[in-house]
């Protein structure tokens, strides 16, 4: 399965608590993403087969060239709508009651789709300022319609050049309730969408995202390749209920290895899917902490791939736990 | 309101329930029924009962004599009560466990069209409680199939279907877990033109995941999917079923002025009482219940709801703030 990795994991790793990160060095101003890119390609080589950028701050036309002569034949997999990144955007874009914001957003997205597209690269919708941080504030209904329409519009600007729209979940950060929460309502976006005929829209499992909802990585897998929609996967993984975007296998091991193994039945990645890394190592080394997520990654792959699956299929017959477990505990080597 | 908030509320540490003088063998459903009916009176319209744990033909004649002028409202769906489907019924990789399974919610749905009630299930052994045992895909399609053989039936009578989500328990994770799910189920049956299905948000289940009520009361409504209700609040992430409005107090307000923005009622959708009323009188419980929704949707009421949207075009929080604690009296 190739892999692709998004640039921000070589920023100055910025928290509010501080602010100029714990990597200073690292700051955009001071090291421009063509050169994060450069870092990068120099460090990982050929362990990662493409990169994934938000627009316009991370990558635009502005440096374009810069940045490709920088991936010295790596592609371009993602490109990441930005609107979180934008402090116009503080309380909403796409669902700003504002018209002139919205429609300001609705502009950008649509820029992000069409620059994607010029690409060939797919578009990943974050809408992590689509929400709210207090009762009483929001219009709700309207904001879901607004929501929907927004994302409708850049799908079919994708649809025109041939790439795919990947839908994101988040609960929470930066907008303290985000609509589009978990699965489920990526789900509903997508039902709606398919009724007006738009059916390019697919789902990115960031993984940390599910965690922190108590979603099951590996019934997701199987549930979103049984409808069609397991378009992408950001790894990594994290502690509780706040995004860590700690490196792959480090916490939620079991839940990691059975995500492997549910890929694995689903044939993901022959179709050109990818494994994207979304990591953010606060203080850790960076080249090393995606060195490990692959390798870790990899380690995990490698036991699912040894799990008797017949065998197990024969335990799930009975939904028995302890035989499923002798049979997973033996591909570890117990 | 849910007859089992008259019950023993039973925990998993104390089986025999805190006010063990209600189990169902020393006070059967009739009686519970009486004396629910005796303290509440007029408070409450109408009750839901499990099939067949609680209501049945065994009994409905005694349990309908007991409930007076009061009505049934919905029957619940029981599997959840019956410790063969302990590791899932209607997804239960088995066939003859499954198909059992789908023979009781059919009956299930036949036995509330029957009465004209509507269904509620809600799905809370169709799950898992460890990673590697379960099929997902072919779960999911399981269950699908088997709430939407109940929806026709119900629709041949001309009741609805509510669906009910929770995340966890009995089973750990619960595959219907919350409204987005719900949600996906009701779009697929719609693809097969099964448009009975509503969702019966049960206030805690929404609170347990983070899901706002007003957020969800809104799309719903909008989505013409808001079937019914279950109040209850809690405290964190374990389902409490307490009185309404001891906790959430601020969502709950919201709650109550979206389901105003809505209409919620007009169409004869009520407020389902689904308390669990632990060491509590249990009657007190749903009274109490009952007057802090009154008080709640009475301010509500006095929301100033034009100046409100004027806030809410500027996503001014303040603002909406002082219209609301204006509200309460401020």
């Amino acid at each position: 399965m190739k892999t692709s990795l998004g640039i921000w994991a070589f920023g100055p790793m910025i928290t509010r608590f501080v602010p100029g990160g714990y990597q200073p060095v690292h700051d955009y101003r001071a090291e421009p993403v063509a050169e994060k890119v450069h870092r990068a390609v120099e460090g990982l080589g050929e362990m990662m087969d493409g990169y994934e950028f938000h627009y316009p701050d991370e990558l635009s036309p502005e440096n374009l060239e810069d940045v490709r002569g920088a991936l010295a034949g790596h592609d371009i997999y993602c490109i990441a709508g930005g609107l979180h990144l934008d402090p116009r955007f503080g309380r909403g874009g796409l669902v700003n009651p504002n018209q002139a914001i919205r429609g300001e957003a609705r502009r950008i997205v649509r820029e992000t789709a069409d620059f994607a597209g010029s690409l060939g690269a797919h578009l990943i919708i974050w809408p992590g300022i689509e929400g709210y941080n207090y009762p009483f504030q929001t219009p709700y209904a309207d904001s879901w319609r607004w929501l929907i329409e927004g994302v409708g519009e850049a799908a079919e600007v994708c649809a025109r050049h041939g790439v795919k729209l990947f839908l994101e979940h988040k609960n929470s950060e930066p907008a303290m309730k985000i609509l589009m929460r978990n699965i489920g309502m990526c789900l509903h976006v997508v039902h709606r969408l398919r009724a007006e005929g738009i059916d390019n829209v697919q789902i990115n499992m960031d993984w940390q995202h599910l965690l922190m909802n108590g979603e099951h990585l590996p019934e997701y897998a199987a549930l979103l390749h049984a409808e069609g929609l397991l378009g992408h996967q950001h790894a990594n993984s994290g502690w509780g209920s706040f995004d860590d975007d700690n490196m792959v296998g480090t916490t939620a091991f079991m839940e990691t290895l059975e995500l492997a193994l549910e890929l694995r039945r689903c044939g993901y990645g022959s179709d050109g899917e990818r494994l994207g890394f979304d990591l953010y190592p606060y203080t850790e080394d960076q080249v090393g902490a995606v060195k490990r997520s692959l390798a870790h990654w990899r380690f995990i792959d490698a036991t699912a791939a040894k799990i008797d699956d017949a065998a197990l299929r024969e335990a799930q017959h009975d939904k028995d736990a302890v035989r499923a477990y002798e049979i997973v505990y033996a591909a570890l080597g117990a | 309101m849910g007859i089992w908030a008259v019950g023993p509320a039973v925990a998993r540490v104390t089986p025999d329930g805190y006010p063990a003088v209600h189990r169902h063998d020393d006070e059967p459903v009739a009686e519970k029924a009486h004396r629910a009916v005796t303290g509440l009176e007029e408070t409450i319209d109408g009750y839901e009962f499990h099939y067949p744990n609680e209501i049945s033909d065994e009994n409905l004649d005694e349990v309908r004599a007991a409930l007076g002028t009061h009505d049934i409202y919905c029957i619940a769906s029981g599997l959840h009560l019956d410790p063969r489907f302990g590791r899932g019924g209607l997804v239960h990789p088995r066939a003859s466990v499954r198909s059992e399974a789908r023979r009781l919610v059919s009956e299930a749905a036949e036995f509330a069209g029957s009465l004209g009630a509507n269904l509620v299930i809600w799905l809370g052994l169709e799950a898992y409680d460890y990673p590697f045992p379960t099929r997902y895909a072919d779960s999911w399609q399981r269950l699908i199939a088997g709430v939407s053989e109940a929806a026709e039936i119900c629709a041949r009578h001309g009741v609805k279907l509510f669906l009910d989500h929770r995340n966890s328990e009995p089973e750990m994770r619960i595959l219907l877990r919350n409204v987005g799910m719900c949600l996906h189920v009701i779009q697929q049956m719609r693809a097969e033109g099964i448009d009975n299905v509503q969702l019966n948000l049960d206030w805690q289940h929404l609170l347990m995941n983070g899901e706002r009520l007003s957020e969800y009361a809104a799309l719903l409504a909008s989505e013409g999917l808001l079937g019914h209700q279950h109040a209850n609040p809690g405290l964190g992430t374990f389902e409490g079923n307490e009185i309404v409005g001891t906790a959430a107090f601020m969502e709950t307000l919201e709650l109550a002025l979206e389901l105003r923005r809505w209409n919620y009622g007009s169409g004869g959708e009520r407020i389902g009482f689904d308390l669990y009323a632990g060491a509590e009188n249990q009657l007190a419980a749903v009274r109490r219940s009952v007057l802090q929704w009154r008080y709640i949707d009475s301010v509500a009421a006095k929301v100033d709801d034009a100046a409100l949207r004027v806030a809410q075009q500027n996503n001014d929080a303040g603002q909406a703030y002082q219209i609301v604690h204006a509200a309460l009296g401020q």
